[in-house]
Formats: C-alpha cells, sequence, structure tokens
C-alpha cells in the first residue's frame, strides 16, 4: 500500500548542516543540499543504507527537530519515488526512505564541513 | 694637475670602522671591483662629500646626510663618519677632513641636526682658515665641474641634453663645460671692460656737452647712453628672471615627476578597482552559476548508482530469459523427436527410424526434458517484476546529466576571482597607503595645477627669451645710433677735454674689442679642439669605420658623423654613452683645470669590445683613473691586458657582512 505521508521533517543536526551548506552560497537552498545528502549517501555510504531495514531503523533514530517539507514541493515529478522504488524494490514507504538518506547524507557532510573539507564541493560528487 | 693620494674612511656607509685606500702617486688607472650593494657608488659618494659635502644618489642629493653613518657602528654606539682625502694640486700637497660627528650630550642621535660638520684643509701641513680653505677648494675642484672627474656612467644621457636648444639641463651643463674650459675668465674680462667702456663714454658725453659746439649733440650721447644703460638693465633683469623661470621650471619638473608617479598610482588604484569590481560581478555570476546547477547536481551522482542497478538487473533478466530460450529451443526439439518415434521416419532427412534410435531419441526426451526445464512461476514473477523496475530505472537517467565537470570548472574560477580579488583588495590597499602618505593632503585640482603652472612658466621662458632679443636688437639699434653721434662729435669738438676723453676711451674700446673677439675666437676654438679630440677618442673607443667623427654644436652637443657626411640619427644608448665619455676625455684635454676621472658602472650599457676600447682608452683621458666596476662588468683578464703598464692597483670591496664591507 502506496505512503499516504505528505511531509517530511529533517533531523535538528540534518538539518544545521543543511542550512550552513546553503549559507555558504553553494546551494540556492536548504533543501537542494538536503538532497545532495541523500545522493551522498546512495552513492558513498550504500553499504549503510541499502535495506529498508537499515533505513528504518535510521528513521527511528533520527529527532524531528528540523524543518517540515511538503512532499509536493520536494518530489514534483516524483523522481525521487522512483528512485526509492528502484533502489528499495517493493518499498512503500518512499518518502520515509528518503529522509533517512537526507539526514544520513546530511550527516556525514556535517562532518566534512566541520573539518573545512567539505569545499570545494566537486570532491563529494 | 690634481691627483688623489689617499682616502681615509672612518664609518661611513658599508666601509665600517677605518679603512685607508692608497691610490699610490703614480699616473694610470685603479680599478675597484665590487658586486652590487658592496658600496662602489658610496665611494664615489666618499670623494663627493669629501670635496663638497654632499651624496649624490641617482634620484637626487640625499638630504640626510647623517643616514649615510654605518649601521653596525652605530649598534656598537658610533654615530657619525668621516672622510679624509689627501691630495696633491701642482707642487702643493693638501689633507682634507669632512666628517659629520655626533652633537656632545647626545646618546642616540637622529636625524642631521643632532650632529655637527667639521671640515678642515690643510695646505702643506698649515691648517687654512675657513676663507682660505674654502678659496683653495674651489680652486682645486669647483663643484660646478665636478660632473666631469666625479661621475656615474649610468647617468651619462643627461649629455644628450646638449643636443636640443633652450633645455634647462642642457644649459646647465654647457655652463659647466664653460667653466672647466676656462671661458669665464675671458667672459669676467669682458664684463669688467665694459663697465670701463662704460665710464670712459660717460666722460666723453660730460666733455662734449661742455664743448659750446656739441654740447646738443653730448646731450644727445648723454640719452642714448642713458637709454642704453636703462635697456641693459632691462636685458640684466630679464636675464635674473630668466635664470629664476628656469630654476622654478626645475622645481616644477621634478614636483611633476612625483606628480606622475601619484598619477600613477591613482591610475593604477583605478584599474584595481575597476578589476575588483569586474572580478566581484565574474564571482557573483559563478557562485549564481553554482547554485543553479546543485540545484540538480544530486540527479547527476545518482547516474553511476542508476547504472550499477541497472546492470544488475539486466543481468538477471538476461540470465532469466537465457533460462527461457533454452526451454523454447528444446520444446521444438523434443516436439521434433517425439513426431519421429510417432512417424517412424526422420522429419530433416525423409528415411526411416529404427527401433534402437527411437530408443535412443526417447533417452534424449527425458535428458532435454529435465536440463531445459524453462522458468518456474516464480521466476517469470521475477522476470516480470525486473521488466517492470528496468522501465522504471532507465526513466531516472533521461535528461539527467552529470554536473560535476561543470561545477569542477566552475569553482576553480570561483577559487581564481577569490585569489585575484585577494590581490586587488591588497594592491588597492597599497596603493592607497601610498597615496595617502606620498601625496598627502593634494588634491587633484593641486596636481593638475602643477603641470598648467609648468606650461606656464615654458610660456613666460620662451616670451623672455623673445624679450631679451628684442632688447638686444634694440640695443644693437641706439648702440649704432651713439656711434654715429659719437662720429659727429668727434667730427665737430675741437675742445681737449673731449680729444683727452675721446682717446681714453677709444683706447678702452679696443681692448674691450680685443676681449670681446678673443672670448668668441677662444670658445671658437676650445669647440674646435673639443670636437678634434672627442673625434679622435670617439673613433677609438667605436671602430666602426662608418663612423668618422663627431661634430660639436654650439652647446658643446656633439653628433655623430657618417662617413657619408651626414649626422647619424637615433643613436643607441651604448653610443650616447660613448659619446659623452669622448666629450668628457676631450674637456679633460682641453681643461686649464686637470685631475682625475672616478667613473662608477663604466660600462653598464656596451658590448665587450667597446668595453675593452674604453679601458684602453681610459689612460689618455685622464692622468689618474679609478674604475668602479661590479665583478663581470668587464672581464678581469681583458681589463689588465688592455690597460698593461697603466694599472696600477686592483681593489675589492668584499663583504664582511650586509652592512660592513672592506676595501682589500
Amino acid at each position: 500500500m502506496a505512503e499516504s505521508i505528505t511531509t517530511i521533517v529533517l533531523s535538528g543536526q540534518a538539518q544545521k548542516v543543511a542550512n550552513q551548506m546553503k549559507d555558504s552560497g553553494t546551494f540556492p537552498d536548504a533543501l537542494s543540499a538536503a538532497k545532495f545528502g541523500m545522493s551522498y549517501a546512495i552513492k558513498y555510504y550504500w553499504e549503510d543504507v541499502d535495506t529498508p531495514e537499515k533505513l528504518s531503523k535510521l528513521n527511528s533514530i533520527y529527532d524531528s527537530r528540523g524543518t517540515t517539507y511538503n512532499i509536493g514541493s520536494l518530489d514534483p515529478d516524483n523522481y525521487i519515488d522512483k528512485l526509492m522504488s528502484a533502489l528499495y524494490p517493493g518499498t512503500n514507504s518512499p518518502y520515509a526512505f528518503m529522509r533517512a538518506l537526507m539526514c544520513f547524507g546530511l550527516n556525514k557532510l556535517g562532518d566534512l564541513l566541520d573539518e573545512g573539507r567539505l569545499f570545494p564541493i566537486n570532491k563529494a560528487m | 694637475m690634481l691627483h688623489f693620494d689617499r682616502m681615509t674612511l672612518i664609518d661611513f656607509g658599508p666601509y665600517k670602522g677605518k679603512q685607508v685606500v692608497d691610490f699610490s702617486d703614480k699616473s694610470g688607472v685603479s680599478i675597484f671591483w665590487g658586486n652590487n650593494g658592496r658600496g662602489k657608488t658610496t665611494l664615489l659618494n666618499a670623494f663627493r662629500f669629501a670635496l663638497f659635502g654632499v651624496i649624490q644618489r641617482r634620484n637626487g642629493v640625499l638630504k640626510n646626510i647623517s643616514e649615510m653613518s654605518n649601521d653596525e657602528a652605530k649598534l656598537e654606539g658610533r654615530y657619525g663618519f668621516t672622510v679624509i682625502l689627501d691630495m696633491t694640486n701642482d707642487e702643493d700637497k693638501y689633507k682634507l677632513t669632512r666628517q659629520i660627528k655626533q652633537r656632545p650630550g647626545l646618546l642616540a642621535p637622529g636625524s642631521d641636526e643632532d650632529y655637527e660638520k667639521v671640515l678642515f684643509l690643510a695646505k702643506n701641513g698649515s691648517i687654512l682658515s675657513p676663507e682660505d680653505r674654502d678659496h683653495e677648494l674651489n680652486m682645486i675642484m669647483p663643484e660646478q665641474v665636478a660632473r666631469f672627474f666625479l661621475f656615474d656612467a649610468e647617468l651619462l644621457q643627461e649629455y644628450e641634453e646638449l643636443l636640443e636648444t633652450n633645455t634647462s639641463d642642457g644649459e646647465q651643463i654647457k655652463n659647466a663645460i664653460e667653466k672647466i674650459l676656462g671661458v669665464p675668465v675671458l667672459q669676467n674680462g669682458v664684463i669688467d671692460i665694459e663697465d670701463c667702456l662704460s665710464n670712459y663714454e660717460k666722460q666723453k658725453s660730460r666733455a662734449a656737452r661742455a664743448d659750446d659746439k656739441t654740447v646738443q649733440l653730448g646731450q644727445e650721447m648723454e640719452n642714448l647712453t642713458a637709454n642704453i644703460e636703462e635697456h641693459q638693465n632691462i636685458v640684466r633683469e630679464k636675464q635674473a628672471e630668466l635664470g629664476e623661470l628656469i630654476r622654478k621650471k626645475q622645481i616644477l619638473e621634478g614636483r611633476m615627476a612625483d606628480t606622475d608617479k601619484l598619477r600613477n598610482w591613482i591610475i593604477q588604484r583605478n584599474e584595481a578597482q575597476k578589476t575588483l569590481s569586474k572580478n566581484e560581478e565574474d564571482l557573483e555570476q559563478v557562485q549564481a552559476d553554482i547554485r543553479e546547477h546543485m540545484k540538480n547536481a544530486w540527479r547527476g551522482m545518482l547516474l553511476s548508482t542508476v547504472r550499477d542497478l541497472r546492470e544488475k538487473i539486466e543481468h538477471e533478466e538476461s540470465v532469466l530469459e537465457a533460462k527461457k530460450q533454452k526451454r523454447n529451443v528444446a520444446d521444438r526439439f523434443i516436439i521434433e523427436m517425439k513426431k519421429a518415434i510417432t512417424d517412424r521416419i526422420c522429419p530433416i532427412c525423409g528415411q526411416e527410424v529404427s527401433g534402437s534410435i527411437i530408443e535412443h531419441l526417447r533417452a534424449k526426451i527425458e535428458e532435454s526434458t529435465n536440463e531445459f526445464s524453462g522458468l518456474s512461476e516464480e521466476e517469470r514473477q521475477r522476470l516480470y517484476n525486473l521488466q517492470g523496475q528496468m522501465s522504471s530505472i532507465r526513466q531516472l537517467s533521461v535528461d539527467v546529466r552529470d554536473e560535476k565537470q561543470e561545477i569542477i570548472y566552475l569553482e576553480n574560477r570561483k577559487e581564481e576571482l577569490q585569489i585575484s580579488i585577494g590581490e586587488q583588495k591588497q594592491l588597492i590597499g597599497e596603493l592607497a597607503d601610498n597615496i595617502k602618505r606620498y601625496g598627502e593632503a593634494s588634491e587633484e585640482a593641486d596636481i593638475l595645477s602643477i603641470s598648467k603652472d609648468h606650461s606656464e612658466v615654458e610660456q613666460n621662458i620662451r616670451d623672455l627669451r623673445r624679450g631679451i632679443e628684442a632688447e638686444n636688437k634694440k640695443l644693437a639699434e641706439l648702440k649704432t645710433s651713439k656711434e654715429h653721434v659719437a662720429a659727429t662729435i668727434d667730427k665737430m669738438a675741437g675742445g681737449t677735454d673731449y680729444r683727452l676723453a675721446s682717446k681714453k676711451y677709444e683706447l678702452c674700446d679696443h681692448v674691450f674689442r680685443i676681449f670681446e673677439e678673443s672670448k668668441t675666437r677662444y670658445r671658437e676654438k676650445l669647440k674646435q679642439n673639443v670636437e678634434k679630440d672627442a673625434t679622435a677618442l670617439f673613433v677609438n673607443l667605436t671602430g666602426d669605420k662608418d663612423y668618422v667623427g663627431l661634430k660639436i654644436n654650439d652647446n658643446y652637443g656633439l653628433e655623430i658623423i657618417h662617413r657619408s657626411g651626414r649626422t647619424v640619427p637615433g643613436r643607441s644608448s651604448g653610443y650616447e654613452h660613448i659619446v659623452a665619455l669622448s666629450l668628457i676625455g676631450a674637456l679633460h684635454k682641453n681643461a686649464p683645470l686637470r685631475g682625475p676621472i672616478i667613473m662608477d658602472s663604466p660600462f653598464g650599457r656596451l658590448d665587450p669590445t667597446h668595453k675593452a676600447n674604453i679601458v684602453r682608452t681610459l689612460p689618455d683621458m685622464a692622468e689618474q683613473a679609478m674604475l668602479l666596476a661590479y665583478i663581470g662588468e668587464i672581464d678581469d683578464q681583458v681589463a689588465r691586458k688592455e690597460l698593461g703598464n697603466h694599472l696600477i692597483h686592483e681593489f675589492r670591496l668584499e663583504r664582511i657582512t650586509s652592512m660592513h664591507t672592506e676595501i682589500r
């Protein structure tokens, strides 16, 4: 059965990193930074996020102190939905998975940011 | 003839402590070898300081002379410096001591005010009075002609000014040339006799006025004389004014040179500000481009993951497809074999099939049925799912591009711009400091007014020169009228007083004309001699057969003559150097005042052949010559070979520390 959620909330820590990435002037907004975080997690930390179980576990760890995003504006062309279906066949909670990936990826990028190694950003692409 | 015998330096510039240089009483050439910064120019300045109390730098006279104190000596508590010059002029021995001495009671003097200047001149062992000292020094080496004895060869291009007319620098050099050649002696004689002539003329006029027959003419004569005097005064005033204007022009030119620097800084700062604005604008755009690209960069980052996923699915799909395909092939084979068993005829060749073959076919059918069993129902569903998944995955790559290369390019560009912005900001800061410090409170209007004032002064100089010319013309007319009146008076007047006054005047006039003519002839002869001697030196120095001589102009400027007879235009800086040296050599030959030549950087612009030529010619230019050359400026072997017995001594300026040089 398809997921019925219409919004997601990032964790407080992930939101902080997304805001810092936006404030650096490299990202147009925190949401783009969050999507970048999601891709970063998939590309460089696949072993940590390759099953729905792992993602569910991550989701249960993260708090909900970040900004609330509307799914409609977050994934207007359903690209993320399709991506989640491709990566996690049979899932019916693609946006919950997306949220876990975003938080995980942003936290990893936050580590780079703290070490002063996040920029130039092409190194993380 | 002046000869330097010995120089003693105490804490002067890099010459720390007491250092004595014996030049020997022999005629010939001494060479001081020293690398850059070792104190060659300082050594030249030691002579200038001893003789004139000044230090000349390439950018002008050193204002705070106490700066010449040795830095290490200062750290050791010794302030000030001394130069002692032992010299011989004709038969007289001189010992000149000039010292900059710390004022008593001061622990660490700073500016020139904290020092006192000490000067002694001993002649044949007796210290002279200040008046005699100054007189003797002026006789031995007048400061005005020092440029021909102590010079920096890098600055010889100033002699090019002599080729121009009416330049203030050119006039200064011309005056110095006439001074060294002794022209002022005759010039002063002419002026003195002119004064006498004027007195006799007045006596003559008075006598004419006292004579009844010529009373009116005498009055006219007196009027003309007064008129002439008035115009002469005007000429003198205008000449004084001209001198003043020329000085003012030099000051303005100096300020203009300073302003040029300031103006350049302002232009550079404005350019840097323009570049900075452009860079900041570009950076803004690059940042915007990065943000634009980063909006969808996350999709491009997934391309490799999507590709891996697709490859994985494709592989699984192909395995299932192959299994399905094999089953299809096996099915067709089994059907054919079953048909052969049923019909007992081979479906391919149409021949009858034997019992043993039928048994064999049955075994084969069983074997194929087991081996190519086809997809299970789960596999069939899996294949179906994979095909659906594949279709979704393909869509994930549509219209998605990897932005990484573009982001690399943009981030590199961003870094370049940030570096450039930093550099421009630093440059602007430095230039702003320079402008603030150097320009002090000067307004742009002030800077512009300097160039305006300069143009006005130049115009005034031109006007004055024209005015002087007009006055001289008027004077010539008045003098002609006066001569007519005088001739008429001579015819008419018969009184004894007038005749006596007239004879005195005539005698004085003859003397005046003799001096005037002598001065002209002497000057002309000197010019010819200078031209001849400079030509001889020049031909020796160049060795170029195309150049047959030098031609002198009224300012003592020298032009090179080609063997075709025409003058050579646009000579190189090397040739300017050679021509200037030829002129200096010729002046030494023709000057009543003779002395040593001390030359700093003598070979800077010349090729090895010309360097060798100069070295060879040097002993002919002066009885005593000293070269201050950096090592490698000329090959020491060449110098020794060319100079032969004329080489008296080679000194080396050796570095002890960056602030301490020893002469060895």
